[in-house]
């Protein structure tokens, strides 16, 4: 009896492993390396705190937030360490990363004055492509990439997005039909100063009429002979946009709205309510229109008919 | 809420002084062919309630004022609403002219009243 209670468990064990009920991935809210590293650098551990930004780095679904979180404190770590040739570029490494997943900079808020100011330095001697990385997007609709060129620029530098779309989730070991294995090479066109931009249309291009789709992405700024300035993103490691109809539109480090439609706010915020009219504020109506009901009765009295003399007048008596 | 209070006092205090009426009163308009100052150059009016004098009155003539000239008479009650007015033309003292009316008052009104000066 025994024996045959423990084949029943061991077939129900094997039965339940099996792939047919292997549970979704689902990432974590928090990156618990991340969060070590923190500490670690807190504490002034260095060493150990880029071992565990390492492991970080390597976990699937980091954000954009957490990918800026990641590189302020690896650049932290790495100029806090006695001064290396090769640890210094590492660090201007990863500052030019976090430009570009966080191109307002603020993740640089809760870093040490050394890593600003080199973040500061490298603005100003090379050229860097920074674009709001969209999240997800509507799909269906025009989708504007935009960059701005900041830094050292010598000429006009050209601007190009690489892209390429994929039906849902992309698996390499599992391609399913439809994916783009090449990327699309388009020129952003300039929008004002140091700006860039073009509008992939849903249907052209390779681009997805509808449907939950991904998009992936980078941004390049080549110079002259086509030599490559910078890019945001990588052919390795590109931007990820999901493409989706249900899904609400998120850009940037801090969840800014996405940009598609003809350039307007796919989810512009409600416009204010419009301002009360003049005329229907008593405050302004009531001193006004009392001073005017005023004004021209005193007007009427003054003006009211009062028994005059002509010209060749006397004057008047007046009798007791 | 004051101030609204100030507002409407305000408002009715220009109301009703908007509606009050006029005192009555006459224009008196003296016509007659005279020169002034060759043919005259004074004027006295009286002016009676009955067969008294209720007030009297003094002018000087001069090239500004010549004739037909008016003077209004003018009571702010209704003590006289009935007036004769005698009028009198003079010349360095000597009367040249004399003229006579009689006259209504109306109540919130002015009355037109015509006199003509003749050589006595």
């Amino acid at each position: 009896m025994p024996v045959r209670l423990a084949l029943m468990l061991l077939f129900l064990a094997l039965a339940l492993s099996g792939p047919g009920h292997s549970a979704p991935i689902e990432y974590r809210a928090t990156n618990q390396n991340l969060e070590e590293a923190r500490k670690l650098v807190a504490k002034g551990r260095y060493e150990d705190a880029l071992d565990e930004l390492r492991t970080a780095e390597q976990l699937p679904g980091n954000t954009n937030r957490q990918r800026a979180d990641l590189y302020a404190l690896r650049a932290t770590s790495l100029l806090a360490l006695p001064p290396l040739p090769a640890w210094h570029e590492a660090a201007i490494e990863a500052l030019v990363a976090l430009a570009h997943v966080d191109p307002d900079g603020t993740a640089l808020g809760t870093t040490s004055d050394a890593v600003r100011a080199l973040a500061q330095q490298i603005r100003s001697e090379r050229l860097l492509v920074l674009t709001d990385r969209l999240v997800t997007a509507r799909s269906g609709r025009p989708l504007r990439i935009r960059a701005r060129v900041v830094g050292a620029q010598v000429g006009a530098p050209q601007i190009f997005v690489n892209y390429r779309t994929e039906r849902e989730e992309y698996d390499p070991k599992d391609p399913t039909p439809g994916f783009d294995e090449e990327y699309v090479r388009v020129p952003l066109e300039p929008a004002g100063a140091s700006l860039y931009e073009v509008y992939l249309r849903p249907g052209v291009g390779g681009v997805p009429a509808g449907g939950e789709h991904v998009l992936r992405y980078f941004i390049e700024a080549t110079g002259a002979g086509a030599a490559l300035l910078d890019s945001n993103g990588t052919v390795q490691d590109p931007i990820r946009v999901q493409l989706s109809e249900t899904k609400l539109e998120v850009a940037g480090v801090g969840g800014l709205a996405a940009l598609d439609e003809g350039g307007k706010p796919a989810h512009p915020p409600p416009p204010p309510p419009p301002p009360k009219p003049w005329y229907k504020r008593w405050e302004i109506v009531g001193p006004v229109g009392g001073a005017v009901v005023v004004g021209v009765v005193v007007a009427a009295i003054l003006l009211q008919p009062k028994p005059q003399a002509p010209s060749g007048s006397l004057g008047q008596v007046n009798l007791p | 809420m004051k101030r609204l209070a100030l507002i409407a006092s305000a408002l009715a205090l220009a109301l009703s002084s908007a509606c009050a009426q006029q005192d009555p009163a006459l224009l008196v308009t003296l016509k007659g062919q005279f020169r002034v100052p060759t043919d005259a150059d004074a004027l006295d009016l009286d002016v009676l309630d009955g067969a008294t004098v209720i007030k009297h009155a003094h002018y000087a003539l001069t090239v500004k004022t010549p004739l037909p000239v008016s003077v209004s008479i003018v009571q702010s009650g209704a003590a006289h609403p009935h007036v004769k007015i005698n009028a009198q033309l003079t010349l360095t003292g000597m009367v040249v002219a004399l003229g006579t009316t009689s006259a209504d008052f109306q109540s919130g009104k002015t009355v037109d009243v015509a006199m003509t000066l003749q050589t006595p």
